[in-house]
């Protein structure tokens, strides 16, 4: 059995200041929003970065309930993931993970691949091309939420795709948070 | 046309729509988890007081957050709106945001730039 502490000193040793691993629904998505909020208000983490902190979290999360595969063939049912919050050396970092389609891994890493290499101006630009257009999918998206991400977090994100089956694969990113 | 007020919830705003007085209000937060089954009858309802609107209609924003769907919408009942501009009568944004808050002032600043509307970007101390 692992030992509390060892849970303890493993989350200190990775920076964790919060994580959670289980299915996601949007009530629970406002809950994490509210503790990460009262946390970062505890720490005194200026107004700006904690918006920035804030924004990601909202555009992340809610991700996963758009694009994520229902059928996780975990238990209970339901869009099952990963999410931990920290902080290292002034810097923040959100990582998430969650089961897509392999049929969404092209599209997904291409979208990424692309977004990677914008700069902050090109990012904006292509946000207003995106806001202006104004297409909504059937769930709600509106195609700007990686975008929102990149131009709050001030850098690239770090992204992974590892195979989990014939039909699942698993996705995960990792976002720092700059100044 | 009846007046529309909703109460906010923990991923929705307070809407307060009141046709008769030219005011329209969305405030507070905006995470819907399907934006579109939230703001389809806001539009809607916007669509067709643009028909017959009264003499002047302010369109207002205080929110503290709101996620990228929510901000789609936000400019679908900016455009809306112009249909009473294009029409020859007045119609005005006001956005405000907390004086602490840039991020929610270069939204707003956004807007001004995709809408031929007059936007007012406005700084106050939210709380």
């Amino acid at each position: 059995m692992t030992s509390v502490i060892d849970q303890y000193q493993m989350m200190r040793a990775n920076h964790i200041i919060f994580g959670y691993r289980g299915t996601l629904t949007n009530e629970l998505i406002t809950g994490i929003l509210q503790l990460i909020e009262s946390k970062l208000k505890e720490m005194k983490i200026p107004f700006k970065k904690k918006k920035a902190i804030i924004n990601i979290l909202i555009e992340c999360l809610q991700n996963i309930l758009y694009h994520s595969d229902t059928d996780s063939k975990e238990n209970p049912p339901g869009i099952h993931c990963i999410f931990l919050i920290g902080q290292h050396n002034d810097e923040f970092f959100i990582q998430i993970g969650n089961y897509i389609q392999q049929q969404q891994v092209a599209p997904l890493r291409s979208k990424l691949e692309y977004v990677n290499t914008l700069g902050t101006e090109e990012i904006h630009n292509l946000y207003m091309e995106v806001l202006d257009k104004g297409q909504i999918s059937a769930k709600g998206g509106a195609g700007l939420g990686i975008l929102r991400v990149l131009k709050d977090s001030g850098r690239s994100v770090d992204y992974e795709f590892i195979d989990v089956d014939a039909g699942r694969s698993f996705f995960s990113m990792d976002i720092k948070i700059s100044g | 046309m009846e007046k529309i007020e909703i109460e906010p919830t923990a991923t929705t705003p307070k809407v307060s729509f009141r046709p008769e007085e030219g005011y329209f209000e969305i405030s507070g937060k905006s995470l819907p988890e399907n934006s579109f089954e939230f703001y389809k009858p806001l539009l809607d309802f916007i669509e067709a007081y643009t028909e017959s609107p009264v003499g002047s209609t302010s369109l207002v924003f205080r929110l503290q957050y709101f996620n990228t769907s929510s901000t789609s919408h936000f400019l679908r009942m900016i455009k809306k709106f112009e249909k009473i501009h294009t029409d020859g009568k007045n119609a005005s944004v006001r956005w405000f945001y907390d004086q602490d808050d840039d991020d929610m002032k270069e939204a707003g600043e956004d807007f001004k730039v995709l809408s031929k509307l007059p936007i007012e970007i406005i700084s106050s101390d939210m709380g």
